[in-house]
């Protein structure tokens, strides 16, 4: 544990670093956003692949915890309490003039391990990177230390994409 | 020396590799704001054991809302665990009045090992329970009709009953509302009409919502059945559907089809 948190600290640091020298959000590159499926004026667009939609909601969660700008993450969900819970806790940071710097979750392995009428359930196997944020204007810092999570998503179909109905953790 | 430049170099493998940080993290841990603000769930196994890593407290369980929030819960939320479909519970130590901030995931038959009131469990309460049979009434009165008339066919139940019962040492209350009726007119006719299913209770003449026309004389022994759906709440909690009807089927009435030949009785 102390290595651990000696190594989130460390790996910490230069995020503060840059933040404090001004850098800001702007320093840290944002994690990429896929774009949305473009559609012609002729044929309908085309529905969104699960694996799609997982890629660009992991991005959106990363990009909400390091801009505090939640509209585009709870807009890819519907009544899923885990989801706003999130959205929730980065807004009453942002909110209280804290901040938050992490690289977020790289995607070991994710699959669907059931299937429901339309409701899909897919586990995500994740490598978290380390958070370092501020809960408050002020605040001293705090350290999250990442690893490996055990995450699970339901999702159901839209016209051309796909909504979380549910986000938990999965003890493993 | 070199003894020493070895030690420390492989400290420093140890302190940079990233499997430093890569260890499973259970639920209890704080890996990113994600775990420390989703809810965390365990599956049956993991359940038992914490319950049983903690035998100096006691612990129930309770379905936790899956539609509409505790305060209008409609239906248990649906789960699936290392591949079994469950539901999921809020687990209660003592006399907590605020669960665990972890859920179960369970199958019935682990929910109802924990002592857990299952909608399974009231499904089946809801069975062995007696619901009342609907009375037929028939006109015109007096067990007798007319062949190749409008017979009309009701029944007064149509309200709710209610029980209340003790299931896993909780008040339950059960309620059966009638929403479908099977009409079974009797006889054999060659209309294939002697069955109807209605929502309608029908309604005593004149108001013929639920009629039949025999086209033989005879007699018949016409029924209603009676289809319920039915909720329950717990210690006057929020009403949750029951998953399934049931059906009581109706005491026969005998009736007698006859004719009638026109007589003159006066100018």
């Amino acid at each position: 544990m102390v290595v651990r948190r000696s190594l989130a600290g460390a790996l910490a640091a230069p995020l503060l670093l840059l933040a404090a020298c001004g850098g800001g959000a702007d320093s840290i590159a944002d994690p990429p956003i896929s774009s949305a499926p473009t559609s012609s004026p002729t044929k309908p667009p085309k529905q969104e692949s699960i694996e799609s939609f997982i890629r660009r909601w992991v991005n959106e969660d990363t990009r909400m915890q390091n801009t505090g700008n939640t509209a585009e993450f709870r807009s890819m969900s519907k009544g899923c309490d885990g989801c706003d819970a999130v959205a929730d806790r980065i807004e009453a940071i942002y909110k209280a003039g804290g901040r938050v710097r992490t690289d977020g979750w790289s995607l070991l392995r994710s699959y669907q391990s059931a299937h429901h009428g339309k409701t899909r359930t897919i586990e995500l196997l994740v490598d978290s990177a380390p958070t370092a944020y501020t809960p408050s204007a002020g605040a001293s810092l705090r350290h999250l230390q990442g690893g490996r999570e055990h995450f699970q998503v339901r999702l159901i179909p839209t016209a051309h994409s796909w909504l979380v109905t549910q986000f938990v953790q999965v003890d493993s | 020396m070199r003894f020493g430049v070895v030690i420390a170099f492989l400290i420093g493998i140890m302190v940079i590799a990233p499997e430093a940080r890569a260890d499973a993290q259970s639920c209890g841990g704080s890996g990113d704001l994600n775990s420390e603000s989703v809810k965390c769930v365990k599956s049956g196994s993991e359940t038992n054991d914490y319950i049983a890593g903690h035998s100096e407290h006691t612990y129930s369980i309770r379905p936790a809302c899956g539609v509409g929030g505790s305060a209008l819960c409609h239906e248990p939320a649906a789960c699936n665990i290392d591949g079994h479909d469950g539901s999921l519970y809020n687990v209660y130590e003592d006399a907590q009045t605020e669960p665990l901030p972890w859920q179960a995931c369970l199958t019935n038959a682990e929910a109802v090992k924990l002592g857990a009131l299952t909608p399974d469990l009231v499904l089946r309460a809801f069975r062995r329970l007696s619901w009342p049979d609907s009375g037929l009434v028939v006109q015109p009165p007096k067990g007798k009709t007319l062949v190749n008339f409008d017979t009309n066919f009701y029944t007064t139940n149509s309200d709710p009953t209610t029980h209340t019962v003790t299931l896993i040492g909780q008040r339950v209350t059960i309620e059966a509302t009638p929403t479908q009726y099977t009409w079974h007119f009797g006889g054999d006719d060659a209309d294939g009409t002697s069955d109807l299913t209605t929502t309608d209770p029908g309604a005593a003449y004149p108001d013929l919502r639920v009629t039949h026309r025999y086209i033989r004389v005879g007699t018949v022994t016409p029924s209603v059945d009676t289809t319920y759906s039915g909720r329950y709440r717990v210690n006057n909690g929020p009403w949750r559907a029951i998953p399934d009807t049931l059906t009581v089927p109706g005491a026969a009435v005998d009736l007698e089809v006859v004719s009638a030949t026109p007589h003159l009785v006066g100018y």
